[in-house]
């Protein structure tokens, strides 16, 4: 971080490489969209670049880039609102992972899973799940991260993992019969 | 603890999120309630369910040549010294500063308010003012000028309780009394009352859009 403060902007590549992964699979979660994702992750690396001085040594990086992250996203989403709704068949199509069709294939209906659970949940209660149940943020690091109240984290975490085990409660009963 | 309050706390509780003293509370509940402990093992397979569901998916990933192109358009812009995300600390601050001020405000205008209020008890009223004040009592909202003869609404002296002589509005009816002082439509109307009993004497004093209704 010093080298790119001190004006060696290639330094940056090595600062944010160890999480390009995971703020771009937090995005596709976050947006449900690849292509917004994919937008937002940029529109979070231009901004880390650019405000690299505000970055603060007492806060993790990972969680630094991630509070942009959650804020590119969510004025991606009040400019989308009326536009378009999370859609989890905009996934048929991702060209992230070329390779063995069966792998694909496999990789798409257990995203669509995901999505189908993630959709029930509003934006508030799926960032702080995203955050806590997926990432495994701490609640105070959650409550950092969306800049609330850990009472705000607890309470929206709740009632996320309500609706998730509602929508999962079926499939798991199911499970259970055909197991024994 | 009942269950009603035991559900409330189990989404937490799947997670491992619930404070210290919560989290008794609920295991000593747990401990007697087969429900519960039920409801609570459906929240902890939901959960882990949702992260195996996570774990096995393949994060997706930027192809090579895009990753670069996105570096190299953000090391090609300047470093800026501002903020670009508010964190929870000056968000709090604001609001702090806020309510800070709000409260300022409203014990300022109290305080002001209640000066006011005692100034106004300290100072009898001016002779102007009184009298001001009875023509607004008595004046009609529409019609003729308000009448300002003192002896319709001045209290009629008390008479003796022995051997009194009966006034003229007692002898009649009650809706003749009305008309009984003046052969004109009048704008004031007083009426005394008085128990030859007790000696109680009852002022009534009505305006003109006094309407009698008999029952």
């Amino acid at each position: 971080m010093e080298l790119v403060l001190t004006g060696h902007p290639e330094a940056f590549e090595a600062l944010v490489t160890p999480y390009r992964s995971s703020l771009l699979g937090l995005a596709h979660r976050l947006t449900g969209n690849i292509e917004e994702a994919k937008e937002a992750s940029q529109e979070t690396l231009l901004k880390a670049f650019r405000y690299l001085r505000s970055f603060s040594r007492q806060q993790s990086f990972k969680n630094w880039l991630l509070a942009i992250l959650v804020n590119v996203c969510r004025s991606q989403f009040k400019k989308r609102r009326e536009a378009t709704s999370l859609d989890s068949t905009h996934f048929a199509a991702d060209p992230l992972h070329p390779g063995n069709p069966v792998v694909l294939h496999q990789q798409k209906e257990l995203r669509g899973q995901i999505m189908d659970c993630l959709n029930v949940l509003s934006r508030g209660e799926r960032e702080v799940f995203l955050l806590r149940d997926i990432e495994e943020q701490t609640i105070r690091e959650t409550s950092r991260i969306l800049g609330c109240s850990s009472l705000s984290v607890r309470v929206r975490l709740s009632s996320a993992r309500r609706k998730i085990k509602e929508r999962l409660s079926p499939a798991l009963s199911g499970k259970k019969e055909i197991a024994p | 603890m009942n269950c009603r309050r035991a559900r409330h706390l189990l989404p937490l509780a799947a997670g491992g999120d619930l404070p210290g003293r919560k989290s008794g509370w609920l295991a000593s509940h747990l401990k007697k309630c087969a429900g519960c402990r039920e409801e609570l093992r459906a929240y902890q397979a939901a959960l882990s369910e949702m992260r195996s569901l996570a774990s096995v998916e393949i994060q997706p990933d930027w192809p090579e040549s895009e990753w670069r192109s996105v570096l190299k358009l953000a090391t090609s812009q300047g470093l800026e010294k501002t903020r670009p995300v508010a964190g929870p600390f000056p968000r709090r601050l604001a609001w702090t500063m806020s309510s800070a001020i709000v409260l300022i405000l409203a014990v300022g205008s109290l305080l002001i308010l209640r000066n006011r209020a005692e100034k106004e008890i300290q100072q009898p009223p001016s002779a102007a003012a009184v009298a001001k004040s009875k023509e607004r009592t008595f004046s009609p909202k529409t019609g003729p000028a308000p009448l300002s003869s003192p002896e319709l609404i001045t209290p009629s002296p008390r008479p003796k309780a022995e051997g009194r002589r009966p006034l003229e509005t007692e002898k009649m009816p009650a809706g003749q009394a009305l008309q009984a002082r003046s052969p004109k439509k009048q704008d004031v109307v007083n009426m005394v009352f008085v128990s030859p009993e007790s000696g109680l004497t009852i002022h009534w004093v009505f305006n003109s859009e006094f309407e009698w209704k008999e029952k």
